[in-house]
């Protein structure tokens, strides 16, 4: 029932896009929604399509690792030296705030344009998931902790049974944010540094020869694979909470 | 026996107790009274070493001790089967251990609840039925019996008592309970900060 009337949503909305496009009638401002469909179901057998769709991928997933991995690494020294705390918080405050355009523009004059993408959704990331694991490891219940330890149980299963799941909240919050987050900012960048092969790649051409049309099918297929990547990746979190 | 000489503890400028001496003889009950804010649970977590900031000497620190902290202590995500089996060092024999624990605390049937499904009392019974579970020679419990009924508190106390006499457990009990402490081998009045 609930999915029937999601899908009763999306096409009341279609159903608008249409009257739209209808009413404007120009198909350089708004194709209408058959039209761009239509292209990307043409798009569908193309290899560059898959192929380009998974360079971006791939560099959406690198720069997710990274910051993953970097964010909870620096999250773990801060909790554990305050000296580390204050060297490392402002920066992460600052870079929170730097407009994503100015890291794709800053990062332009010294990177290459297949790197530029990985690099930003780094940085783009990288505080988000530093600042959920700061703020779990300092919620960390110390009594909770502290009983693991007067009842001796080893290291491992002190952070297992004990830390780990306090943890785990902070840490799928952050990822899933982070995966939507990052999926966007690496078409930005790619729409900006123009690496041979992306979708960006693809959104800049349609721009350029005002391909209006194919600029709302690669479009659809960004959302698309969007909504399916965050499904999965709660679904993958969710199998892990089990495992837990 | 655990051997205290001259124990003074503070924080900061306040003085918590000072001049303490007494011991605490392997197999004995010992409890531990005084009015609140006297230092009834800093001195238990003295005395089994969680805390190690003190003047004096504390002698023979037990290595390892079972625990019921003044809050429960219960993990909120585990159910309590879990949350008891945690506490055994293997899984071999663990659901009989648990059982047998839990039926003596009269939490048999919920070994399947969360904690959070358990009232106060209950939630009690359970870091008791914990405590009881682990094997050490030790035994530390900060109020153990608050938040439990009379009769409950009463039937618990025997089978607590009986198995550490059986077992050769050594109790330091925190109380305010004129029961409890009546059947206690040792007292440590802090309110009066005399030994009994």
């Amino acid at each position: 029932m609930r999915k029937l009337k999601s899908a009763g949503v999306l096409l009341f909305w279609i159903a608008v896009w249409q009257v739209v496009a209808m009413i404007i009638d120009r198909e350089l401002i708004l194709p209408t929604p058959i039209q761009s469909f239509s292209l990307l179901i043409k798009l569908l057998p193309q290899v560059f399509f898959w192929k380009d769709i998974g360079v971006t991928l791939s560099r959406v997933a690198l720069g997710l690792v990274i910051s993953i991995v970097a964010g909870v690494a620096l999250a773990i020294s801060c909790h554990s030296s305050r000296l580390v705390y204050r060297l490392v918080q402002p920066v992460m405050s600052t870079v929170k705030t730097v407009p994503v355009m100015s890291l794709i523009l800053l990062f332009l004059v010294f990177m290459k344009s297949g790197v530029v993408p990985i690099a930003v959704c780094t940085m783009a990331c990288l505080p988000i998931v530093f600042s959920n694991i700061y703020q779990a490891l300092e919620n960390v219940d110390k009594k909770l902790t502290e009983m693991g330890k007067a009842f001796r149980l080893p290291r491992q299963k002190i952070f297992f049974k004990i830390v780990a799941p306090q943890i785990k909240p902070y840490f799928n919050s952050a990822v899933v944010v982070c995966t939507g987050f990052a999926w966007k900012t690496v078409v930005t960048a790619e729409v900006l540094s123009i690496p041979a092969s992306s979708i960006g790649y693809n959104l800049y051409i349609s721009k350029t020869y005002l391909d209006t049309p194919m600029l709302f099918a690669w479009t659809i297929g960004i959302i698309i694979i969007s909504v399916v990547i965050e499904k999965a990746i709660k679904a993958m979190l969710r199998l892990g909470d089990e495992k837990v | 026996m655990i051997k205290v000489v001259n124990l003074k503890k503070s924080f900061g400028a306040e003085l918590l107790f000072s001049n303490l001496n007494f011991v605490i003889p392997k197999g004995s009950i010992t409890a531990i009274m005084g009015i609140s804010g006297k230092g009834k649970t800093t001195l238990l977590r003295l005395l089994a070493g969680l805390d190690k900031e003190f003047e004096g000497t504390i002698e023979n620190v037990p290595e390892k001790a079972a625990w019921v902290f003044q809050e429960d202590r219960l993990l909120p995500w585990l159910n309590l089967y879990d949350n008891l089996a945690l506490v055994l060092p293997r899984k071999e024999g663990a659901l009989a251990a648990v059982l047998a624990a839990l039926r003596l605390v009269g939490l048999e049937g919920d070994k399947f609840k969360m904690p959070s499904e358990l009232s106060g009392g209950m939630q009690r019974r359970a870091a008791l039925a914990r405590a009881l579970l682990f094997q050490a020679d030790y035994m530390f419990l900060d109020e153990p019996f608050a938040a439990l009924d009379r009769k409950t508190k009463l039937d618990i106390t025997e089978s607590l008592f009986a198995l550490a006499k059986e077992k050769g457990r050594t109790l330091v009990i925190v109380t305010h309970d004129a029961e409890i402490v009546e059947r206690a081998d040792n007292i440590i009045d802090l309110g009066e900060a005399r030994i009994i």
